[in-house]
């Protein structure tokens, strides 16, 4: 199963979304609020700095200990009468949630935006099976409307016109809906409305997961992650296997970073610490079911490496809001189901190499990410490290491996060196504009066009240094 | 299952024990509880003095499109009908006072007293919810620095009182608010550890909202379009 890398090559993908003139406005428009929203948000705190750090820590104790953590949260849930389901890859807990589904029933599935149901591709399994699958997050809704994909984390549908949605919806309407967001809006309630009270099973993902009860934490600003929970017979919550947290008192912290580092709120409109096990008899409403499915899926593998800091991730997209890539680009060039920064880490190690050798080339390292992240994973870091590894496995294309095997030679000999950088000054000279190159041959061309050149110097450093030392000054 | 467990558990086990770990400096920081649970001191923490906390309850609700108001026991009920007459509402979905023990049952039994005797059709839980306007709850907890009321489920409390209808109404006892999440999460931990574990809290914080079209904020996607808190004044104690 797995997902596969697009058909597309990343360059093309990159240009294609370049020339989306709503995308060039949009997405720096909303990562840009999002960026100062999350600054201001974490300032009121006081001290950002350290709440982050003691989140880091929270994070880094959890992933160090993470069977420990694991095995308390299934022993929870089986103590609450839930049903725990241990998936080693996307196959076994696509598998997982079929089987549920096939047991209870199920016809109909409300779900609440999740990403690790992304990875799986649980959709299209579920509807495979005849099972109807509605997604509910606005965004999300529009994404499946539209057989899209989410390109950002938190922010699924940002790439989408508001005429793009009203189009779909009247569609769906069977006329005309007027070109306003509240009536867009005010029409996918009445419709889903309808879906969350027929549903027999509702699934989510999991913010968090507390190990002491096995409750799940559910993040959202619009009350779907509440429907999905609340009404359907059965509840199935798929989470990532980091998203586990050891305490009440860790939660407290944590929850008090993410809002903040996705949306600038203190708290999102709705936090639901949910399921864990079934509702108990007579309470009227509440799942009957409560099932919780574990994903590695290629997670352990960054376990014991230096990529571990990886699956501290608390998923608030604060990271692509301050990326000057992600800006420009957008989500879907990633081509991956996480985007930016930690997309560009994450994807390769979990999926490897083949295919996503360009991520960790679509940054500038500048390091903003690693600004932004709430739980201070350093990402350029793990960016560089990653440019590395491919170097290392000789992924590198033929061009680049010639360019720096020409370049070491000329390194590991001074006198070639500067005879080199003397033909340079002198072969660029057609080609320079007020210190910069402008146009050139073959890769040079390719270069100048996008990027700008800088012009080697007219006289090399080492020139310059013989004249000074012999003190004769350079005059300028 | 087990099985499935162990090779699963074993995996990561596995994984951590080997390979070269991450980065140096790491292993210290993840040592055991490095200062979990003590937090650092916030700037926006409001104050030690409960008597500072309901006025910013207040307003932390309405920045982010809730209202609220503060009561005396005694004028709960009328101030509830008055939220109800400005929505226009008729039909009322309660939580159930008998389900509520203490103050908190007392009060929501007045308040849907008042709401009967002044025409409203009031039904409580559970009770067909699909239709009801206005939905009456009471907050286990209220947290100041965020505007944010905590309901948890049980017999008689169900979760679609404070969900479906388009209007929520939450009575928030006096005694019932906490300056921040930390002091709300650890009533829950207290409550969770001493055995009692309710299957769904809820932490809401203003009316439904979303973004989603052309980042254009809109109030009421899926849950309450409005959220209004009653502060209500211990019996007998004024406003």
């Amino acid at each position: 199963m797995g997902r596969r890398p697009p058909a597309e090559p990343f360059h093309a993908r990159v240009e294609r979304s370049l020339r989306d003139t709503f995308l060039r406005v949009a997405v720096p428009a909303a990562t840009r609020r999002f960026h100062l929203t999350r600054r201001h948000a974490l300032a009121e705190l006081g001290e950002p700095l350290r709440w982050r750090q003691l989140a880091r820590a929270i994070r880094a104790h959890t992933i160090a200990n993470l069977d420990r953590y694991l095995a308390q949260a299934a022993d929870a849930v089986e103590a609450r009468g839930g049903r725990v389901h241990w998936a080693l890859d996307a196959a076994a807990a696509v598998e997982a949630v079929l089987s549920i589904a096939r047991a209870a029933g199920v016809r109909r599935v409300v779900k609440s935006k999740s990403m690790v149901t992304e990875e799986l591709e649980l959709n299209r399994w579920l509807e495979a099976e005849g099972i109807e699958v509605v997604e509910t997050d606005l965004g999300e809704y529009i994404i499946q409307l539209d057989g899209d994909s989410p390109s950002h984390i938190i922010a699924p549908a940002v790439h989408k016109t508001r005429e793009q949605v009203r189009q779909l919806f009247s569609r769906l309407a069977g006329q005309e809906l007027p070109d306003d967001a509240q009536a867009l809006t005010d029409f996918a309630r009445r419709r889903l409305r309808e879906k969350f009270l027929s549903a027999d099973m509702g699934i989510s993902g999991a913010n968090f997961v507390v190990a002491e009860t096995g409750h799940v934490v559910l993040v959202t600003n619009e009350g779907n992650g509440r429907m999905v929970t609340s009404l359907p017979r059965v509840h199935v919550a798929v989470m990532g296997m980091e998203r586990v947290v050891p305490t009440w008192e860790d939660l407290a912290v944590l929850l008090e970073v993410l809002p903040r580092s996705a949306t600038g709120q203190k708290l999102s409109v709705y936090t639901s610490i949910t399921g864990g096990g079934p509702a108990p008899a007579g309470e009227g409403d509440g799942p009957q079911e409560f099932h919780l499915v574990i994903v590695d899926n290629g997670r352990s593998r960054l376990l014991g490496t230096r990529y571990q800091e990886g699956l501290h991730c608390i998923r608030c997209g604060a990271c692509l809001n301050a990326c000057p890539v992600y800006r420009e680009i957008g989500g879907h060039a990633y081509g991956g189901v996480y985007s930016g920064p930690i997309g560009a880490v994450i994807t390769p190690l979990l999926e490897g190499f083949d295919g996503w050798e360009e991520l960790p080339h679509a940054s500038s390292l500048c390091g903003a990410c690693h600004e932004a992240c709430p739980v201070l994973i350093p990402l350029h870091d793990l960016l560089v490290d990653l440019r590395s590894d491919e170097a290392d496995q000789e992924r590198a294309g033929r061009w680049e491996v010639l360019a720096f095997r020409a370049y070491r030679w000329l390194c590991e000999r001074p006198w070639a060196y500067r005879w080199a950088a003397r033909a340079a000054a002198a072969l660029q000279r057609p080609l320079e504009e007020a210190g910069w190159l402008r146009g050139g041959p073959g890769p040079l061309k390719a270069w100048t066009e996008g990027r700008d050149f800088p012009a080697v110097a007219a006289r090399t450093f080492r020139d310059r240094w013989r004249d000074l030392a012999a003190g004769e000054g350079d005059g300028q | 299952m087990s099985d499935a467990r162990e090779r699963f558990l074993a995996r990561v086990r596995q994984a951590l024990a080997g390979g070269a770990g991450p980065a140096p400096g790491y292993a210290a920081e993840a040592g055991a509880a490095v200062g979990r649970g003590s937090m650092p001191p916030r700037a926006d923490h409001p104050g030690s003095d409960p008597a500072a906390w309901p006025a910013r309850f207040a307003a932390e609700l309405e920045a982010v499109g809730g209202s609220a108001e503060r009561t005396a026991w005694e004028e709960a009920g009328p101030r509830a009908a008055a939220y109800a007459g400005r929505l226009g509402v008729r039909r009322v979905l309660a939580w159930d006072p008998a389900a509520l023990p203490g103050p908190g049952g007392e009060l929501l039994a007045s308040v849907l007293a008042w709401l009967s005797g002044e025409g409203l059709e009031v039904r409580t839980w559970p009770a067909e919810a699909a239709d009801a306007e206005l939905g009456v709850v009471v907050a286990e907890a209220a947290i100041a620095a965020s505007g944010t009321v905590m309901l948890s489920s049980g017999r008689g409390k169900g979760r679609s009182v404070s969900l479906l209808p388009d209007h929520l109404l939450v009575l928030v006892p006096a005694g019932a608010l906490r300056p921040t999440l930390a002091e709300a999460l650890a009533d829950l931990a207290q409550r969770t550890r001493g055995g009692d574990i309710p299957q769904n809290v809820v932490l809401i914080t203003g009316p439904s909202k979303s973004a989603d079209i052309e980042q254009q904020l809109i109030q009421g996607v899926h849950g309450p379009r409005t959220v209004h808190a009653l502060l209500v004044a211990p019996r007998g104690a004024g406003a």
